[in-house]
C-alpha cells in the first residue's frame, strides 16, 4: 500500500468552522423543550380537568369535597397552601429566566 | 471544565450550558464525518449534524460511559446517516470520474482524496474515516457503525483497495 495514501488517510479530517452553529443547536434545543414543556402542561391540565368533571360524581368527589371545606376553613393551611403556590411560580419564574440566559 | 465533567453534568442536572460547551468541542469532527459520509452536501451534512446533537440532548441519559462521547456521537450520525440515505436513496458514484495523481499541491491532493472517497460505498468511506482521519480502533469503529469487527476490517481493507486503484490505477500489493 502506497505511504503517500496511507498518510493522506491518517490526515485530520476539514472540521468546518462554527460560524454559529453550536448556537442554532442550543436554539433548536430550548425549542424544543418548551415545546415538550407546553406538551406535558397542557396533558396535566386535561387529566386535572378530567378529574374535577368527573370527581362531584363518584364517592371519592364527595369526600374531597368535605376535606375541601375543612381544609379552606383552617387558616394554617390556606397560609400554607397560598407560600406553597408562591414558590412555585416564583421558581418556575427563576428556572425560566435561567434557561433564556443560557441561550 | 473537563470533558467528563461537562458530561455528567450534562446528565445528572440537564444543565445546557454544559451540553453546550460539548456541542462546540464537538461540533467540527461530527460535521466534517457527515460532510465526508454526504460526499460534500454542506446543507445536509449540517442539518445531519443538528439532528444529532438534538437526538444526543434527548436521550443523553442513556449514555453510558463505557465508551468516548465522541463514539456515541459518531453513532448517532452514522444512524441518522443511513436513514436519510435510504430516504433520499444516495447512492454511490461509479467509478468512471477520472482522478488525477502526480503533480497536485497538497490541497490539491486532499481535494482528490475527497473525491476518490466520494466514489467508495458508505460503510467503505466510514470506515476508513473512522479508522483513519479520526483515530478510532477497528473494534471501536465495529460498535459506532454497528457491524462485526470483521466486516470493518474488510470495509477498510476493500476501501483501501478501491482508493489505491483510484489513485494510481493499480491494485495495492499488500
Amino acid at each position: 500500500m502506497s505511504s503517500e495514501l496511507e498518510l493522506l488517510l491518517q490526515c485530520p479530517l476539514a472540521e468546518p468552522a462554527d460560524d454559529g452553529f453550536s448556537h442554532r443547536v442550543i436554539t433548536r434545543i430550548a425549542q424544543d423543550r418548551n415545546r415538550t414543556a407546553k406538551v406535558r402542561a397542557l396533558i396535566e391540565l386535561g387529566l386535572v380537568a378530567t378529574v374535577l368533571a368527573l370527581a362531584p360524581f363518584t364517592s371519592i368527589g364527595q369526600m374531597m369535597e368535605k376535606l375541601a371545606a375543612d381544609f379552606i376553613a383552617s387558616p394554617l393551611v390556606s397560609s400554607a397552601a397560598a407560600a406553597t403556590a408562591v414558590a412555585f411560580i416564583a421558581l418556575r419564574v427563576i428556572g425560566e429566566f435561567t434557561d433564556s440566559q443560557q441561550t | 471544565m473537563s470533558e467528563d465533567e461537562l458530561l455528567s453534568h450534562a446528565i445528572s442536572t440537564g444543565d445546557m450550558s454544559a451540553f453546550s460547551a460539548l456541542v462546540r468541542m464537538y461540533q467540527g469532527r461530527v460535521r466534517g464525518f457527515l460532510l465526508r459520509m454526504t460526499r460534500g452536501d454542506h446543507a445536509l451534512a449540517d442539518d445531519l449534524a443538528q439532528e444529532t446533537f438534538l437526538e444526543a440532548w434527548r436521550k443523553i441519559g442513556q449514555f453510558r460511559n463505557d465508551g468516548p462521547f465522541s463514539g456515541w456521537l459518531f453513532r448517532i450520525a452514522w444512524s441518522r446517516f443511513l436513514m436519510t440515505a435510504r430516504k433520499r436513496k444516495l447512492e454511490p458514484l461509479d467509478e468512471t470520474m477520472e482522478i488525477a495523481s502526480g503533480t497536485e499541491t497538497d490541497s490539491d491532493t486532499k481535494l482528490t482524496l475527497e473525491a476518490a472517497m466520494a466514489k467508495l460505498a458508505p460503510a467503505e468511506r466510514a470506515a476508513l474515516t473512522l479508522c483513519g482521519a479520526l483515530g478510532y480502533s477497528n473494534a471501536e469503529a465495529a460498535g459506532i457503525l454497528s457491524m462485526p469487527v470483521g466486516t470493518v476490517k474488510s470495509h477498510v481493507s476493500r476501501g483501501r483497495e478501491r482508493l489505491h486503484k483510484l489513485f494510481y490505477g493499480t491494485e495495492a500489493n499488500t
